[in-house]
């Protein structure tokens, strides 16, 4: 059997005890925020690895504006970063909803509501322009994430999201292959699920054949 | 080593601070012993994966991010994007019942963290996870694995 030193186990319950006495809904929102900033700043370290040329002219001088909730692209009023490598151009956008699959396979020119949009939290685009949802065809990239305890739900949500993001099909060639080389699905978008607990990884392996990329990242 | 635990009291000792924190009279405790529970396999032998799936809860939950690590990502994104230079906070717009919201991620985390683990405790932790996970997807004829937490690979 395995061991372990108990001053180690002990701080690390004292650690999650203090989070719970001290939780509250602005801090959890805070945190999950905060792990979605990481996130960003791991995919954009790998872009550069496959030097992509990063940019952002922020609309302020000192923050960075993102979309708080699920929105549109608001160019005006959030920023993005561009993402450039020869003649591919992208955008990463934050919490910008897509119109799904099942709204493209029957929508039959009415307006998306509800369940035909999904939120993407750290999504990679073909450059935005204009207030309009965009579609499958516009979206390279996507990842949810989750800070916090793991929990199966969020594997069923991003099966969902899975779902909705493309069919299910042979690998072919991935629309973001500094993320992955090929994907099962048609299109071949990529979908990661970015966890700060490591009982995520146990989740790693048999979801990659659906196009699911499960990744453990510390939180701090 | 004479401070080191068993997997086995690994999990009694978590199951005991918790039942003692829950009869303290803090309800939200309640959701910490849940989520721990949540975290084990049914395999009833498996008691290094027990302990590390709790342990690997106890971490999650007690990982904050701070204002420090704010500073951080800030600094890993004006490293890798140009324009980022001097951004010190990321600010988010929402709806709110009545107007836009605008809310300030550094106002909204804390300066400092209490009981912090450290990078070496963290780094044990992490050993001794990833290793019991190891050793749960191997099959019965297979190498067996180091019998104590390592450094993650």
């Amino acid at each position: 059997m395995m061991t372990i030193r108990k001053a180690t186990v002990l701080k690390a319950l004292q650690a999650a005890i203090d989070r719970v006495k001290n939780a509250s809904a602005s801090s959890c929102y805070a945190q999950g925020k905060a792990f979605e900033l990481k996130v960003l700043a791991r995919l954009l370290s790998d872009l550069r690895l496959h030097r992509y040329t990063l940019t952002c002219t922020p609309k302020a001088k000192n923050h960075l504006t993102f979309g708080g909730a699920p929105c549109r692209p608001n160019g005006a009023g959030h920023d993005c970063i561009h993402v450039r490598k020869g003649t591919e151009n992208y955008e990463f956008w934050v919490s910008v909803q897509f119109t799904t699959l099942s709204y493209g396979l029957g929508a039959k020119g009415l307006s998306p509501t509800h369940s035909d949009l999904h939120e993407i939290d750290v999504g990679l685009f073909e450059p935005l322009t204009g207030p309009a949802y965009p579609s499958l065809k516009q979206v390279a990239f996507a990842a949810s994430c989750k800070a916090g305890a793991w929990s199966k739900m969020f594997a069923r949500e991003a099966l969902g999201l899975r779902r909705e993001l493309g069919l299910l099909a042979e690998p072919v060639t991935s629309r973001a292959t500094w993320f992955v080389d090929a994907v099962p699905a048609s299109p071949a978008i990529p979908l990661a699920l970015f966890s700060g607990d490591p009982n995520c990884t146990t989740y790693r392996g048999s979801l990659e054949k659906l196009g699911l990329y499960v990744h453990y990242l510390k939180a701090n | 080593m004479a401070d080191e635990i068993e997997s086995i009291e690994v999990l009694e000792l978590i199951e005991h601070e918790l039942a003692q924190a829950r009869e303290s009279g803090l309800d939200p405790q309640h959701e910490l012993f849940v989520a721990v529970r949540s975290a084990m396999t049914d395999d009833a032998e498996d008691f290094d994966g027990k302990a590390a799936a709790a342990l690997a809860t106890l971490l999650a939950y007690g990982s904050i991010s701070s204002q420090e690590d704010l500073d951080r990502t800030l600094g890993d994104l004006a490293q890798r994007v140009e324009g980022l230079q001097g951004i010190r906070d990321v600010h988010y717009l929402g709806t709110g019942t009545l107007e836009y919201r605008e809310i300030s991620l550094r106002e909204h985390l804390p300066r400092e963290v209490e009981h912090q683990l450290t990078y070496e405790e963290r780094e044990e932790l992490e050993g001794f996870i990833a290793t019991a996970f190891r050793q749960r997807t191997r099959g019965p004829d297979d190498e067996p694995g180091p019998q104590h937490g390592g450094p993650s690979p």
